[in-house]
């Protein structure tokens, strides 16, 4: 009698082929799907109980110097005192526009206000002028001017991340505050919100 | 030896790799403070919504909520009684009593036997007028409140007539007062009830 | 008798699909990883363009110097309601007159006062993440802007980000030289909420 071995070939589930779907799924549903990691510090309504969507908005961390080589993402006015090492000299604004480049950091932007005469000296009695002769002197009129270029440049429509930035020793007015985000007002919505930076007063150990 | 078991054995290890990825993962994510988290300029957009703005002509700070005041029957009385339903209808069921009543500023409710019409249905007026002799209303209304108890009724069994109604002087007009439970009856269903003006 | 030996299949795992594993991993990990960054080096900022609508605050905060600072929340709105009653018999401006130096005297805080206050209110805002507040701070022009950015961040360190803030300039004395101020009932979505109204012109 002849007995013939039968080899039983089972057909297993092949396993890396099985691990391969398995990622496959996994990244699918990831990149389809929101990640919503940070999305319960977005605020949905107002203290009014009103619809009105808010800001999302990082805390202020003035006490550490900004590196120099940070990137300019908006137009940035920087509000220092003509000698950084005499806190009792006059208040001066540059205008730190990041123009067309890619990249373009704070040190590279202030080198350019300077040879470009974007900047101007407050004079020292600003504070007791009244609001006409304030919004006439020249450094209130250059940041007029470089909002009004900047948005029509670039804050062409309404959008909740247009903003302008503002670096400014510790000791600056309000004034000068409040005049930039009256300019910024006069747009609407257009320019909703000022992002506000304080100066610690090392910059200019890193030529800033 | 079949190849099954140690392919399972595989296939539940890659399983728990995975799992064990996304678990740590998740915690990781969690742990971390919002502070350290960042969102990519491409989601930024959809992330920050417009600020509210300050307005600067006029100001308006919010006060204290107003919170309404409900005239309904005081349950926490002492005495208050309910008047049963089912033992009415098992009682008299072709019942039809109407009975005018008088709340007070106190609220209490008040009212005399010739506020009261039952004819031919003593009994039913008795259980009733018992019942409703115990009720009490919180003291924000004051006036005139009738009952039409109609057991045989296809439609609503109970009106309650609100029209001689009002509120107490002492309240502030600005403060909402809102209609609860007007009566205490037990075994009547809220579609039986109808409470309006005049019938 | 002759047995065969049966031969035992050893698993080999195929290199071919170990490296297809491996990228997909490294894909999945880089998909994955922008939620993640380094913690931002240096921080900004928002804060909102004033504009000329009538402003809304649930806290108002007139800083008046370096050291005062005038503070008005809900608690205020049943002293004014207890003087309109009080008072009803004197003229619109007695009245508001009334009002503003009972609300001078009671609500000048000192910096540690209102260190306190605000530290009460973020208490509030801890206890109840649902809660949405808004701050307005009214700063002088002649005060430095850091004294504002002070209270703000301040403010802002609440687990739950549910304070919020605007900033505009004023002085304490546009609030007492207010033409008119009022308790008003408003109906804010189910809410009936009696407010106080400060109208400047």
């Amino acid at each position: 009698m002849a007995f013939y071995y039968h080899e039983n070939i089972k057909r297993g589930v092949s396993l890396p082929s099985l691990i391969d779907i398995i990622f496959l799924l996994l990244i699918f549903s990831l990149v389809t799907l929101n990640v919503s990691d940070v999305s319960d510090a977005v605020v949905q309504t107002n203290p009014e109980g009103s619809s009105a969507p808010e800001l999302t908005l990082p805390t202020i961390h003035g006490a550490e110097t900004e590196k120099f080589d940070r990137r300019i993402r908006t137009l940035l006015f920087q509000i220092e005192h003509r000698n950084p090492r005499d806190p009792a000299s006059a208040k001066v604004v540059y205008v730190l526009d990041p123009g067309d480049l890619e990249y373009m950091d704070i040190r590279q932007a202030k080198q350019a206000a300077v040879q470009d005469s974007l900047f101007a000296v407050f004079p020292p009695q600003y504070l007791q002028m009244p609001e006409s002769d304030f919004s006439r002197i020249p450094a209130c009129r250059l940041i007029q001017k470089s909002i009004q270029a900047y948005k029509g440049r670039v804050f062409t429509e309404p959008r909740p991340s247009n903003s302008i930035e503002i670096r400014a020793v510790e000791d600056t007015e309000f004034r000068i505050i409040r005049f930039i985000m009256d300019r910024c007002s006069v747009y609407g919505d257009t320019i909703p919100s000022i992002i506000v930076h304080t100066l610690t007063g090392k910059e200019a150990e890193h030529g800033i | 030896m079949t190849k099954r078991p140690s392919q399972i054995l595989w296939a539940a290890a890659a399983l728990a790799v995975v799992l064990a990825f996304l678990i740590i993962r998740a915690v990781r994510l969690w742990r971390i403070p919002y502070e350290s988290l960042t969102i990519a300029p491409e989601d930024q957009y959809e992330r920050i919504e417009i600020p509210p703005r300050p307005g600067v002509r006029g100001l308006v700070i919010t006060g204290p909520r107003i919170m309404p005041l409900y005239f309904a029957v005081d349950l926490a009385r002492a005495g208050i009684q309910p008047l049963d339903w089912a033992d009415l209808k098992n009682r008299c069921p072709g019942a039809d009593v109407r009975i005018k009543c008088r709340v007070d500023e106190k609220g209490n409710l008040r009212f005399n036997k010739e506020d009261v019409r039952m004819e031919g249905f003593t009994e039913a007026g008795t259980i009733i007028q018992n019942a409703m002799r115990t009720w009490a209303y919180r003291p924000v209304k004051r006036g005139t409140l009738s009952f039409w108890f109609n057991v045989p009724s296809m439609g609503k069994k109970l009106k309650i007539d609100m029209q001689g109604m009002e509120r107490v002087p002492s309240i502030p007009e600005h403060v909402p007062i809102i209609d609860g439970q007007l009566h205490y009856i037990l075994g009547l269903p809220a579609q039986d009830i109808e409470v309006g003006s005049g019938f | 008798m002759a047995f065969k030996k049966l031969k035992r299949h050893k698993e080999n795992v195929e290199l071919v699909s170990l490296i297809d594993m491996i990228f997909i991993l490294l894909v999945f990990f880089l998909v994955t990883s922008y939620v993640i960054r380094t913690p931002l080096e240096e921080r900004s900022l928002y804060i909102p363009t004033p504009e000329n609508t009538l402003g809304r605050t649930q806290i108002l905060i007139q800083i008046i110097d370096g050291e005062k600072a005038f503070w008005l929340d809900e608690t205020a709105s049943a002293v004014v309601s207890s003087i309109e009653e009080e008072f009803g018999y004197l003229s619109p401006e007695g009245l508001r007159t009334r009002i503003l130096n009972t609300l001078a005297e009671n609500n000048v805080y000192s910096f540690e006062r209102l260190q306190q206050a605000m530290q009460g209110l973020k208490s509030r805002a801890q206890r109840d993440p649902a809660a949405r507040f808004f701050v307005l701070i009214r700063c002088p022009d002649e005060v430095p802007y850091a004294s504002v950015l002070h209270l703000i961040t301040f403010l802002m360190d609440t687990p739950y980000r549910n304070i919020r803030y605007g900033c505009v300039a004023g002085r304490l004395n546009d609030i007492l030289q207010c033409k008119k101020i009022y308790t008003v009932t408003e109906d804010i979505g189910s809410r009936r909420l009696k407010n106080i109204r400060i109208d400047f012109q």
